[in-house]
């Protein structure tokens, strides 16, 4: 197996990754999992002149439980997060949606940093963190800033991560009681697959058999970045949960969707898909908000 | 004179007695004690430590590396090619062009129509213009990258059907169509006025890729004495030598080629290691150097031979009470741009024809018609696939016959067992069964363990939401063992030595399915020796006999035979000497675990090594030969009628499938395969098999599919072009049966294929149960099904 | 430029000189002669390279070599003793898992990984456990019978 060559950096600290960011900018290519940037260089679709290891910066690999926030380091691997107790308590569908990345092994491998900045519409990670309004932060030589994934994504790909910036962190605010969230993904084979489409969604609600306070649904694979399904949300809002309610939410969140036709699948089969799916992680979420 | 010497010698021949196969069948008077064993593989251990060498293991020290510049078109005249700077690239060796091939510019593994390197145009994405050989993969790559090569791109041609329309663009001499074979059996219009129903349909199949996890690769090494030596995994050594020698222009014997371990073939290694080993002779021709040429997983799948995707146009009728009484069948048949395994090698040999006698299915049906056409087109070209057309057609008749019994309100397996083939049965070619024949004992022994009856009773809604719909399904099938051309024939050589230990010499190759195991058993229990004491000599053109390839569930019944005649030639001298030895008379002497032993005073007994010795000693022949070809094969050309393969294999497979209703996502949750062994020489090798093939099948069925878009491929990777993970298959529950073949070693037939081809219509027959919905275009994926049940008008309501 | 990288592997100390763009598996089986990883797919997608490294099965055609260093590596060469072959290995051999042996060592891998972090493992995490790893041949159900029967003899982990 050849990649293309390149001069390779692994810091040991942020600062110094950061530095060396600082000076090389877009001429280089931050490594955490290695399992879409070696995937990538070997097919030819990036060839980076420097690759800026990020494995022996501890601080990222951590999670940070703390007031009102939970805090994960941006080189967890996939199966750290599937596994974590905590954000199988606090965020469920992450713990859903790392556990259906890959393969057991590319779990062992593959980050949930890394998974953001590669971009890819039917990545497992986005829609789940985005139901539950996560943010990340972008820090560089000059300082940090936090970005809501729901602005983070600009295409297939494509970030508005600036070249020197690093993600260092993804910061979700702990959801209020009565709440709950489902991921759900759709492949061809039950595992090692790419989404057909994937669908996350959140629900809170002011009590237990209350009315719904906030929603969130969040659709992969079906747009050029992962997106929100405003519609399906406003249907949602201020509503009693009811498998009508959730009827039309799903046929709304299809309206949302702007899918297309590739070889997995056809946009006609992917929006009606949007619907199933949508229906099903609400009422996942349902249930999670009533336990 | 000559006149009288002739007669005599007619008459010698005419008297002389051929091998009577009753005692192929036969086993030994004590019984069986090695053949019909689960014995551990002997090369188990070498792989479960990783010992054992594939090719890529080997060392690539004094190696070139070769390489292929592909084309990008699937339709292209070659106006220039300028290899200036790339054989300027320090540390290249050659770069060669078409006028470089010392020999025919030509290879393939019937007709020799693919070019070594093209010269005029190319046809299909992935067609070889030029080769490279250097001192690195990288300067190799860089090499090719500087290649200038000028394309006139001609319209070109994907479906087989528009490949033989009139204005169709031509893409070899001779025209599209390579194939229109026949088959004609009383007469269908007469049939189809006699039926009560009538059903017609239409079943597509893709481009299919074997998937074996070894890439391919191969190493060839101009020897001292000037022959060429090329060694590589390869199902078909042979094969392989027949187009080195001619591509070199050398005669056979000047060429040299030797299996060594194989990570899979499943047919693909037919073809592929001609086309590499083709490429890199001519590359060590020139360079006098040893090359390595290595494809990668996406040039494997980019250029080696697939199952050929089928149109298939069937056309059914029966009575009201499920009595077949007509089948008409067109195929349409993608050969893609060379022909490779599709034409016919008489008088049965080749995709096409054995696609369309297997056809009709395994049923009696009076009126029969079949056309199938093999067309060219600019695509990947079709091989052999685990199969060789019957699991495309089985497809077919599967699905048309589970349809038939829907329309006729009759449970699917009772149409089976209406019009299924018996003892004496007469098939669509008109051949009579005359021997083991165990359709119905299949049919009735996967009903039992699968519980039939109850099961489809109960096909139902599993959850309270009623999106999930439990359903089950039924694949029936036959199969042959050989491949039907006058040429199948199969020979092997035993040495024993002084010391009791043997070298067997046999030209089939070791695939993963057990023949290195197989084989050897079947040796030990005619020699009466154990299976440690045998070695196999590793498959070397010099050193075994031309034995034909390792395909068509051949292997164990042919070789299987050979090797029992050539031990019976050996045993004749151990048997005489130990007579003398004894002083017993010879036809009161067994042999059996290293020791001969007279029948009616076990303890009167010799070391088996012991004779040998004396043997030796006494200048007796310790060299055995044997050589078996089946009955011949018959095909009339025009009719399709005749004898084309002398035994048959059945398998019934039960499949029970939970389909989502609203996804179309499918669950596989259990899965009842039996099958016909003849006799299992290593049951537990049988059930291996048997696992296998239905993992094959199931992905077929479910996930499988080239997807190519105006001649070039959308999947090439791995993680694109899905085959099944071990979440994907349920436990699956073997049953072997054992009905005799009296052709067979103790009553052996072939097994490989006919394990994998009712899978993939069990499931599919599952899943229509199961949704309502039938899909008939390959893969069933989620969202194929998802249309057939809006098709359907909606699942069921129960 | 070569970087000099020192890894353990299956209990022996190695230090090569490499390019950053090598990934371990090369490595592995090109300078330290450790041929029985294989390479299906160099993409991740087959798991005929699964080593366990620092604990943990991975795709070793996804790790450049340079990642490597400093950690403690096994390889199916490291699973046989002296006193013979490990018990997932002899259970391989012992019900027929193995057939044309390509995916055979990256599945002892994954086999060990699962056993020493789950002793004793149901068949749908054994299931679970193997999905990464590909096999063309066996369907997986003699691969899933011989773990689960390994399990059952397997000595504690390391």
């Amino acid at each position: 197996m050849v990649l293309p060559k390149f001069e390779y950096h692994d810091p040991s600290t942020l600062d110094e990754a950061c530095q060396i960011m600082a000076e090389l900018k877009e001429k280089a290519r931050p490594l955490a999992g290695g399992t879409d940037l070696l995937v990538n260089m070997r097919r030819g679709t990036v060839s980076p002149e420097h690759v800026v290891s990020l494995g022996r910066i501890e601080e990222l690999r951590g999670i940070y439980p703390s007031n009102g926030q939970l805090r994960l380091g941006a080189c967890l691997t996939a199966a750290e997060i599937g596994q974590s107790k905590e954000v199988n308590d606090l965020i469920n569908p992450l713990g859903s949606g790392a556990n259906s990345l890959g393969s057991p092994l590319i779990r062992n491998l593959a980050t949930i940093g890394g998974n953001l900045v590669t971009a890819r519409p039917a990545a497992d990670l986005p829609p789940p963190l985005m139901a539950y309004g996560a943010s990340v932060v972008l820090k560089n030589s000059s300082g940090k800033r936090a970005v809501s994934l729901d602005n983070f994504f600009r295409g297939p790909g494509q970030t508005v991560m600036e070249p020197d910036e690093l993600l260092t962190e993804i910061t979700v605010e702990t959801p209020p009681p009565y709440s709950g969230g489902g991921y759900i993904k759709l492949g061809a084979r039950k595992t090692l697959i790419t989404s057909i489409v994937n669908v996350a969604a959140f629900l809170s609600l002011d009590d237990r058999d209350g009315t719904i306070t906030s929603a969130r649904v969040v659709l992969g694979a079906v747009a050029p970045v992962p997106m929100r399904a405003p519609s399906s949300e406003q249907v949602l809002l201020g509503e009693k949960p009811t498998d009508a309610l959730f009827l039309r939410a799903g046929e709304a969140a299809a309206g949302d969707s702007k899918p297309i036709d590739d070889f997995r699948g056809s946009a006609e089969y992917r929006r009606a898909m949007v619907e199933v799916l949508t229906r099903r992680a609400l009422n996942m979420a349902l249930r999670k908000a009533k336990e | 004179m000559g006149d009288k010497t002739d007669k005599k010698r007619e008459t010698k021949v005419l008297t002389k007695k051929k091998s009577d196969p009753q005692h192929l069948a036969t086993p030994p008077r004590g019984g069986l004690s090695v053949a019909g064993q689960s014995v551990t593989r002997t090369d188990a251990v070498a792989k479960a430590t990783g010992r054992l060498m594939f090719g890529a293991d080997y060392s690539q020290e004094g190696f070139l590396h070769g390489k292929i510049l592909r084309s990008p078109h699937p339709h292209a005249v070659i106006k220039s090619i300028n290899v200036d700077k790339a054989k300027d690239l320090p540390g290249v060796a050659a770069v060669l062009t078409d006028k470089d091939v010392p020999g025919r510019n030509g290879f393939g593994a019937f007709i020799p129509d693919q070019p070594v390197i093209c010269g005029d145009k190319v046809r299909f994405v992935g067609d070889g213009v030029a080769l490279v050989a250097a001192q690195s993969e990288e300067i190799a790559n860089k090499a090719l990258e500087l290649i200038e090569v000028d394309y006139a791109p001609l319209p070109a041609v994907f479906d087989p059907r528009d490949a033989l329309k009139e204005d169709a663009p031509k893409i070899h001499e001779k025209g599209n169509l390579l194939a229109h074979d026949k088959l004609r059996k009383g007469d269908v219009a007469q049939g189809l006025a006699e039926a009560d129903v009538i059903l017609e349909r239409i079943y597509e199949v893709p481009f299919i890729e074997h998937i074996y996890l070894e890439p391919d690769m191969i190493m060839a090494i101009p020897q001292p004495d000037g022959t060429m030596l090329v060694e590589g995994p390869m199902q078909a050594p042979f094969t392989v030598r027949r187009n080195l020698n001619a591509v070199l222009g050398v005669p056979i014997n000047r060429v040299r080629v030797r299996q060594i371990p194989v990570g899979g073939a499943f047919g693909g290694k037919e073809d592929s290691p001609i086309d590499i080993g083709c490429r890199a002779a001519v590359l060590a021709y020139h360079t006098g150097l040893p090359v390595r040429l290595t494809l990668d997983r996406e040039e494997v799948t980019l250029q080696t031979a697939k199952r050929h995707p089928m149109i298939m146009q069937v056309k059914i009728g029966a009575k009201k009470d499920g009595t077949l009484v007509a089948f008409e069948g067109v195929i349409y048949d993608d050969q893609g741009a060379y022909a490779s395994l599709g034409p016919k090698i008489p008088p049965a040999g080749g995709v096409n024809v054995h696609a369309m006698i297997m056809m009709p299915g395994p049923y009696e049906i009076p009126h029969v018609k079949v056309d199938a056409y093999l067309c060219f087109t600019n695509q990947p070209y079709g091989g052999a696939m685990r199969g060789f057309g019957a699991p495309q057609v089985q497809i077919a008749h599967e699905q048309i016959i589970d349809e038939l019994a829907a329309e006729l309100s009759m449970n699917p397996i009772d149409i089976r067992r209406k019009n299924a083939f018996n003892l004496g049965s007469r098939t669509a070619t008109g051949q009579v069964l005359d021997q083991s024949v165990s359709l119905r004992d299949t049919l009735e022994a996967c009903a039992k363990d699968f519980g039939w009856d109850r099961r489809y009773r109960e096909t139902d809604y599993i959850d309270e939401e009623r999106t999930k719909r439990r359903g089950v399904g039924i694949g029936m099938g036959w199969y042959r063992t050989s491949i039907g051309i006058s040429a199948d024939a199969c020979g092997a050589n035993i040495c024993v030595h002084e010391d009791g230990s043997v070298l067997l010499f046999s030209g089939i190759t070791e695939l993963g399915q057990g023949s290195f195991t197989v084989l050897p058993q079947i040796c030990a229990e005619e020699l009466g020796i154990r299976v440690e004491d045998i070695r196999l000599v590793q498959p070397d053109t010099d050193m075994v006999p031309e034995s034909g390839p390792t395909v068509g569930s051949r292997s164990t019944t042919m070789m299987g035979n050979a090797i029992i005649l050539a031990a019976r030639q050996v045993k004749e001298s151990i048997m005489e000497m130990a007579s003398e030895m004894l002083l017993v008379p010879i036809d009161r002497l067994e042999a059996r675990d290293r020791r001969i032993y007279d029948r009616d005073n076990p303890s009167k007994s010799l070391e088996f090594k012991a004779v040998a010795a004396r043997c030796m000693g006494a200048g007796k022949r310790l060299i055995g030969q044997g050589w078996w070809a089946p009955p011949h094969p018959s095909l009339d050309p025009e009719t399709g009628q005749g004898n084309p393969y002398f035994v048959y294999t059945y398998s019934t497979q039960m499949a029970e499938v939970v389909v989502d209703v609203e996804t179309g996502e499918v669950e596989v949750t259990d899965y009842v395969a039996a099958l016909d062994a003849g006799k299992a020489i290593n049951p537990r090798a049988v059930e291996g098999q048997i696992e296998g093939g239905v993992a094959m099948g199931l992905g077929y069925a479910l996930m499988e599919k080239l997807a190519l878009d105006k001649g070039q491929i959308q999947n090439l990777h791995l993680s694109d072009y899905l085959i099944p993970t071990s979440l994907d298959i349920p436990d699956i529950k073997p049953i072997i049966l054992e009905v005799e073949n009296i052709y067979g070693p103790y009553g052996a037939k072939g097994i490989g294929e006919m394990s994998n081809i009712p899978a993939a219509p069990a499931i599919l027959n599952a899943i229509a149960n199961a949704c309502g919905g039938r899909v008939r275009s390959l893969p069933a994926d989620p969202e194929q099904i998802f249309r057939a049940i809006r098709e359907a008008g909606g699942p069921p309501e129960k | 430029m070569k970087r000099n990288v020192t890894m353990t592997v299956n209990s022996k100390k190695y230090e090569v000189a490499v390019e950053p763009n090598q990934v371990l598996v090369d490595v592995l089986r090109d300078q330290l002669g450790l041929t029985g990883t294989k390479v299906g797919c160099a993409g991740g997608d087959c798991g005929s390279c699964t080593v366990i490294m620092d604990g943990k099965a991975v795709n070793s055609c996804l790790v450049l070599a340079v990642q490597a260093n400093g950690s403690n590596i096994l390889t199916i060469e490291g699973m046989e003793t002296d006193q013979g072959l490990h018990p997932i290995q002899q259970a391989f051999v012992d019900k027929g898992a193995i057939q044309c042996g390509f995916c055979t060592p990256g599945l002892i891998l994954s086999a060990k990984a699962l056993l020493d972090q789950n002793p004793n493992p149901d068949r749908s995490e054994i299931r679970m456990a193997i999905s990464g790893n590909l096999c063309r041949c066996t369907g997986y159900q003699k691969i899933v019978e011989a773990i689960q029967d390994a399990s059952k003899k397997a000595p504690p982990s390391e």
